[in-house]
């Protein structure tokens, strides 16, 4: 359209517009400053990764001629490991593989926990003892073995370690959603519901999910930050995801420990990267949780 | 309470039960067979035929299951599919060195957490406060395998001093094992700690509230014995519900700490197990980690009814 055609409510109505949008967000900020520094962080590194190739100064395979191990400069901030690679540029490409795992393992674990806690709260019965004890059992099993084990018997694949981390954490939803849903199933609103008529399959998708979804909100943020550290984790003891792409993980385990006396920004630098996207995570969760679930609050 | 123990008893063997028969056919699920990943892709019938007789194989899967079963409570669960070794004798070798790291770190946590959890609850406010808090988020955040990665590059540059790691039996050289034990179970222990800290806090902050606790100010106490006697008590029972979740986490970390320093615990025969493809080992590890975190469950609910008689007769 040309500037000619413009009409008064084209030039009027976009600012006021954007403005009621932002305002949330905006209110959100001054309530919850350290929420809002979360916030920004996590949506950087986001952007990081998904324009890494544009964003990172070097390729980060390339074999930099001469430049072994060379410590942090103007030309490589983060310095160059001991295949003479830029630091920074392997850092900025490492986001997408903890933040790809980091978000489908929590998206697999909540979905999945959400939906067999409202099953399990909603139908009650032998259902819910079966779920209920299949939850203990899992609750049972260190995380971080639980994952290895899995990764061991199901192979290596980075479908595998999100399946792996992905079932880790839905227990722990499954038991919140689940009590949610016990004292929901209770309330007026369900019973009206189904004296209307209303089959099991509608109260829980109409009525029950809307209603915890807050805490699933809070929830996912929460398990976020410890997803993150466990893809970590899993790289780091070489049973994550087998990818030709950098990883922060494996960035800590084999040449940082290697060269950590006359190289140690090869340990630090990554480090600090997963510490930060971690950190921003749960401000954010935290300042979430105080506004959108006190109950939950600890 | 005699009731209410043997109920939460009653409630625990099932849920063991379950674990059992969920690592075992999990591992018999996978597909492939496993004396392929041991002889090589390139053996004959005959010899994983053999390879399979001699480890049982052979058998139906309800005898191997209840073989393996029976051995795990007799504390002979039989032998590991990669070298053949005694996997008992092996986990009694190794279990004073994880035993070492799950007493010290999850003592440090404990004492660290709520120590600095009370106290930024009664200088609520303060700088104190405001540390603790701010010392909770960043230890909450940084994964367990950076703070141990930091433990050896900061004092190598600092003071070109490296934390003595490797292993030595505790009676051999007392104070060279305080040494290999006491700086990576400390930094084991800040993420446990961080999160005691805040249930902590948040916890006695709600009891200082209460009504009994404004009582006994009444009463003219000096606030110490309020804080210390009447408020910490009582705080203290949502701390304890997560002890159980600690000993899970602490078990992850002690392999994680293991694989870092070296030292030759249960965490890195798992790893190793995880590593070899080796079933029996991994089963039987999963079967110990789950009896421990179940035991310490048990061990906190029995605590709880104690603090807390109402509950037992929920």
């Amino acid at each position: 359209m040309s500037s000619a055609h413009l009409t008064i409510t084209d030039a009027v109505l976009p600012p006021p517009s954007s403005r009621r949008r932002l305002r949330p967000l905006l209110r959100f900020a001054a309530r919850k400053p350290l929420g809002a520094v979360g916030a920004v962080l996590l949506l950087t590194a986001v952007l990081l990764a998904v324009f890494a190739p544009a964003v990172a100064p070097y390729d980060p395979a390339k074999n930099l001629l001469g430049q072994r191990l060379k410590p942090p400069s103007a030309a490589h901030p983060f310095g160059t490991d001991a295949q003479s690679r830029d630091l920074l540029s392997r850092i900025i490409h490492g986001a997408r593989l903890s933040l790809t795992v980091g978000i489908g393992s929590v998206l697999l674990g909540t979905v999945t926990g959400a939906a067999l806690g409202i099953l399990s709260g909603y139908l009650g019965g032998w259902v819910d003892l079966l779920l209920q004890r299949l939850v203990d059992v899992m609750l049972a099993i260190p995380n971080l073995i639980l994952a290895i084990a899995m990764v061991a018997m199901l192979g290596q694949s980075l479908t595998n370690v999100v399946i792996a981390l992905g079932v880790a954490q839905a227990p722990r939803v499954c038991l919140v959603v689940r009590g949610m849903t016990l004292t929901l199933r209770a309330q007026p609103f369900v019973e009206a519901a189904r004296s209307l008529g209303a089959t099991d399959r509608r109260v829980m998708l109409r009525h029950l999910l809307p209603n915890v979804a807050a805490p699933i909100i809070v929830l996912v943020t929460a398990g976020l930050g410890g997803a993150i550290v466990a893809e970590t984790s899993l790289s780091f003891l070489g049973l994550g995801a087998p990818v030709t792409t950098p990883s922060w993980g494996e960035m800590l385990s084999n040449q940082a420990r290697r060269f950590m006396t006359v190289a140690p920004w090869l340990g630090i630098f990554p480090g600090l990267a997963i510490t930060t996207v971690v950190l921003s995570v749960n401000l954010l969760g935290d300042a979430l949780r105080d506004l959108l679930d006190p109950r939950l609050r600890v | 309470m005699w009731a209410y123990t043997l109920r939460r008893l009653i409630f625990f063997l099932p849920v063991l039960l379950i674990v059992s028969l969920l690592t075992f056919f999990a591992t018999r699920l996978v597909p492939g067979e496993p004396a392929l990943t041991f002889l090589g892709q390139q053996a004959r019938i005959e010899e994983i035929e053999a390879w399979n007789r001699h480890h049982g194989l052979d058998r139906p899967l309800a005898v191997q299951y209840f073989d393996w079963l029976g051995g795990v409570l007799r504390g002979d669960p039989g032998e590991s599919l990669a070298g053949g070794q005694n996997i008992g004798s092996e986990l009694r070798a190794r279990l004073p060195v994880t035993l070492m790291i799950l007493l010290f770190s999850f003592g440090f946590t404990m004492v660290i957490g709520i120590t600095f959890g009370v106290l930024a609850a009664v200088f609520q406010d303060s700088w104190l406060d405001h540390s603790v808090r701010l010392f909770a988020v960043f230890g909450q955040s940084i994964p367990p395998f950076y703070k141990l990665t930091l433990l050896m590059i900061l004092p190598a540059i600092w003071w070109e001093y490296a934390p003595p790691f490797g292993y030595v039996p505790f009676w051999n050289d007392p104070l060279r094992a305080l040494q290999q034990i006491i700086p990576p179970t400390l930094m084991l222990a800040i993420g446990g700690s961080a999160t005691l800290m805040r249930i902590t806090r948040t916890s006695l902050l709600d009891v200082l509230r209460a009504d009994y606790v404004r009582t006994a100010r009444s009463k003219g106490l000096k606030e110490r014995s309020v804080v210390l006697r009447h408020a910490v008590r009582n705080a203290l029972i949502p701390v304890l519900t997560i002890a159980g979740t600690l000993i899970a986490a602490l078990m992850g970390g002690s392999l994680i700490l293991e694989n870092i320093t070296s030292l030759p615990g249960l965490g890195q025969y798992t790893f190793n197990g995880v590593i070899q493809r080796d079933y029996n080992v991994i089963m039987t590890m999963v079967m110990y980690a789950a009896i421990v975190v179940m035991s310490a469950h048990l061990a906190v609910d029995l605590l709880y009814a104690v603090l807390d008689p109402r509950i037992r007769y929920r």
